[in-house]
């Protein structure tokens, strides 16, 4: 029997498609070096994360992301200009890289923490991408976290243990850290395949996500700041300003 | 029974599940790795650095690999990602080619032969060539948008320095042997560690 609206799962309030989009157009109009009068493109790109965040009510990380924007943001503006050559490069180091990839780190971080991963995959249904991709993107992004969270533990491990630097034998460090990572990673894996297996994922027969997404006004507010990045960008590129 | 057949020639969920494994590792080593290329004279060796790091997971991640496909879209996922993570296009150009190359050298041994599994380590990681183009191939816009930025003269002469023009092709081998090195360091590795565990068999 077909669902019908009332019976699906509410998603978030944003379409995971608009994040999606969003994850790869702000990394794609910064990455590409932006002159210093076109400042409106890079605020607005920042604001995009910014506004995804408060719709999702998670004010302590949007105002951390937003000062810390601020701050990198003048101290390029203002501050590089009048400092010597050194201090100069150790400020382009951590503000001005971060001006240009805090918008797409953060694209990330909504993706991985406020969004669910049966959001993502019916997103992903919905725009028709074959599971082929569609699978493996989702464990990367799944898995990410795990692996940073092994990788630590792995650390303090060693540390404990006082073979930091390979206990004597330098050309130790990596393999006292790769065997037992990869050794819980392929475990894991087989783990994540069970369930995948059990949720009915490469079944011959199309699935049917149980969230039901859809655009609302939201989301045709933050297409309309992302088409604007798009056509600064491209103005831009061909000199037109 | 010829359904099933058919079924089991194809990749299979479990297949995607290592797919998004490895690829992740590799991602994960690539940007640990890649923070150090804040100091110039570490570009350059990155490409040997890399490969050599990520050798043991790739190497494992092969004995896992037994149809064609999984590395192609292994190279195709970590060049898509590398390029959300603020590298450029080229990375991902480059990351399917290089892919699809490997996967065709381990199809040719159907991906049973050791010595040809080195080589397509080696073909694998030429992608990271794709991470210096726009610093030779577009070398005075690149510098332009980073003086824009407000970037160091000294950081560019730096670069110039380390990474000049005909380094190109250098650089292209020093991946390239990389790759093998890394194959190689896996290979033992596998050997002494994986195999032992019953992980590899």
């Amino acid at each position: 029997m077909k669902k019908t609206k009332e019976e699906l799962a509410e998603t978030g309030p944003v379409d995971p498609r608009t994040k999606l989009l969003m994850l790869f157009l702000l990394p794609t109009v910064l990455s590409a070096g932006i002159p210093d009068h076109v400042s409106v493109l890079l605020i607005t790109a920042a604001a995009i994360p910014v506004a995804i965040l408060l719709i999702h009510k998670a004010i302590p990380a949007a105002l951390i992301y937003a000062a810390a924007f601020v701050g990198a943001y003048l101290a390029t503006t203002y501050l590089t200009p009048v400092v010597t050559p050194l201090l100069r490069t150790l400020i382009y180091t951590c503000s001005g890289l971060f001006v240009v990839v805090l918008p797409g780190a953060m694209m990330g971080y909504i993706i991985i923490r406020h969004t669910k991963t049966a959001e993502i995959n019916a997103a992903m249904e919905k725009i028709r991408l074959t599971p082929k991709i569609s699978i493996p993107i989702m464990v990367v992004i799944r898995f990410i976290p795990t692996l940073i969270k092994e990788a630590a533990s792995i650390n303090s491990a060693i540390k404990m243990r006082g073979i930091r630097f390979g206990g004597g034998k330098p050309v130790k460090i990596i393999e006292y850290r790769m065997i037992p990572l990869l050794m819980s990673s392929v475990k894991i894996g087989d783990e994540l395949s069970m369930a995948a297996i059990t949720r009915g994922m490469g079944a011959p027969v199309r699935r049917k996500p149980v969230y039901d997404i859809s655009f609302n006004a939201a989301d045709y507010i933050l297409m309309g700041a992302g088409i604007f990045c798009v056509v600064l960008f491209i103005m831009t590129k061909v000199g037109a300003i | 029974m010829s359904e099933y057949v058919k079924e089991n020639k194809k990749l299979q969920p479990k297949d995607f599940v290592t797919i998004g494994i490895f690829s992740a590792i590799f991602i994960f080593i690539t940007m640990g790795v890649g923070m150090l290329t804040a100091i110039p004279v570490f570009i350059p060796l990155i490409t040997v650095i890399i490969p050599v790091v990520a050798g043991i997971p790739f190497m494992l991640f092969l004995t896992k690999v037994k149809k064609f496909g999984m590395v192609s879209i292994t190279g195709l996922i970590t060049g898509i990602l590398t390029m959300v993570g603020g590298m450029g296009i080229w990375p991902a150009i480059l990351g399917i080619s290089a892919a699809v190359a490997a996967d065709l050298i381990l199809l040719s041994a159907r991906y049973t032969s050791k010595v040809r599994s080195v080589i397509a380590s080696g073909v694998y990681w030429t992608f990271l060539i794709g991470t210096m183009g726009p610093i030779i191939v577009t070398r005075d816009s690149y510098y332009q948008n980073l003086l824009s930025q407000g970037m160091d003269q000294a950081y560019l002469d730096g670069l110039t320095k380390w990474v000049p023009d005909w380094s190109l092709i250098p650089l292209l081998i020093a991946c390239f042997v990389g790759g093998i090195l890394g194959g190689l360091l896996g290979l033992a590795t596998l050997k002494k560690h994986f195999e032992k565990a019953g992980i590899v068999g």
